[in-house]
């Protein structure tokens, strides 16, 4: 099966190739258990970053679409068709537009709710690191 | 001059001839029937420089290999004629300079894939989702000849240092070690070169595979002719007989030398040649 990424495009690289990996499942191409090439395989042949492939290969796990089996390589979960119509990254939207509504309405301002953002996404990071 | 200084100016000449005469006829041949039979008018992305450049660097390739082959009957005249017998530090010598040309065409061609790819404007990136195993390019039974070798020539060295005359034993575990890292090297290069850069960016998908078919069967070749010529050494050696070695080693160069000129990636393994054309687009 073969993949296209269009550097010129807007969407970013891993993006193009999360989505491109998603549409190929969905329409079973790629079935469960099916392997994926290795991140230096795949980062060689488009000629692109290897930490771009490792990017969209992360959040294709995370999104459980594929597994990694250390050296036996990457495959297509067994869920994954089941998964790929869940939109996290509209869900996350969702979710902040509804507490932003909330503290507006609360009163807070636009300013204190950006500071309050900056500050908990900070601490999360600071926590990450330790 | 007795009948094996006869049979080493056959084979040094044979040397001469193949690898500095007959290898870059084959390279020369194969780059002149792909301008002539892909013209750059109807394949202009196959050509990043002007055809001039390429005749040029072709013929100056040939007369480079022309006058190392002169120097080399040169060479078979003065030791075999006057003096009866080669110096090995000598043909040592004649043998790497046999190799510089083709060192010297494998920079040139890293410099004409370069040029290839800084005049690639396609912003379009295509790949197969497809991994590539180590069984997709070498056989289990190569693998295994690999193995067999390797541990047949350790063997053959362990053997000989208990032999009547025996190998010293620092050159034994000069020899071992030497061999080994080779082995080594190969084998993390065969790990490597299953996903390598890609030098060519409208190379198709299935020519690529080729290329690294072919690179892979060259590679294990090599392994196995070298751990074969190691236990031979190692024999030889122990049987005071180690001249004849020297035959070994020249055949070795030769199959060297005419499996780098066929595996010159310029022309190696291309079938799909429409990516080439002014309208495809990028691979």
């Amino acid at each position: 099966m073969e993949i296209a990424l269009d550097l010129e495009a807007e969407v970013p690289l891993f993006a193009q190739l999360i989505a491109q990996i998603k549409r190929a499942v969905s329409s079973g191409e790629l079935l469960p258990g099916d392997p994926l090439p290795s991140i230096r395989q795949l980062a060689n042949d488009l000629a692109i970053n290897n930490k771009t492939v490792v990017k969209a290969y992360r959040l294709l796990e995370r999104d459980t679409i594929i597994v990694s089996k250390g050296y036996r390589g990457t495959f297509v979960h067994a869920d994954a068709k089941a998964h790929c119509d869940v939109d996290v990254n509209g869900s996350t939207f969702d979710k902040l537009e509804a507490a932003v509504a909330e503290l507006r309405e609360a009163g807070v301002t636009d300013s204190e709710i950006r500071i309050a953002f900056g500050t908990v996404m900070n601490a999360k990071n600071e926590r990450n690191s330790q | 001059m007795t009948t094996i200084h006869y049979l080493y100016a056959a084979v040094f000449l044979s040397q001469v001839l193949v690898v500095s005469l007959h290898a870059p006829t084959i390279v020369a041949r194969r780059v002149r029937t792909l301008l002539a039979t892909r013209p750059p008018a109807e394949y202009p992305k196959l050509y990043p420089v002007p055809i001039e450049t390429i005749e040029h660097t072709l013929r100056l390739y040939r007369i480079l290999n022309a006058g190392i082959a002169v120097l080399g009957l040169a060479q078979a005249a003065w030791f075999y004629v006057v003096d009866g017998e080669m110096d090995p530090t000598a043909y040592a010598v004649y043998t790497c300079l046999q190799v510089a040309p083709v060192l010297l065409w494998g920079q040139w061609e890293k410099r004409y894939f370069q040029r290839m790819s800084a005049g690639a404007h396609s912003s379009i990136r295509r790949a197969q989702l497809t991994p590539r195993r180590l069984f997709d390019f070498v056989s289990p039974v190569q693998l295994g000849l690999v193995v067999t070798t390797y541990v047949g020539a350790t063997v053959s060295i362990v053997f000989m240092t208990a032999a009547p005359i025996p190998e010293p034993l620092l050159t034994s575990t000069f020899t071992f070690t030497l061999m080994t890292i080779f082995n080594l090297f190969f084998a993390s290069g065969l790990v490597w070169l299953r996903t390598p850069k890609r030098s060519d960016p409208h190379q198709s998908h299935g020519d690529r595979v080729r290329t690294i078919r072919a690179v892979y069967q060259a590679a294990v070749t090599t392994i196995i002719l070298m751990n074969a010529y190691v236990a031979l050494q190692s024999v030889l050696t122990s049987f005071e007989v180690l001249r004849y070695a020297g035959f070994a080693a020249s055949l070795l160069v030769q199959f060297f030398g005419v499996a780098a000129a066929k595996a010159s990636v310029l022309v190696l393994g291309q079938e799909d040649f429409e990516v080439y054309k002014a309208d495809a687009q990028r691979a």
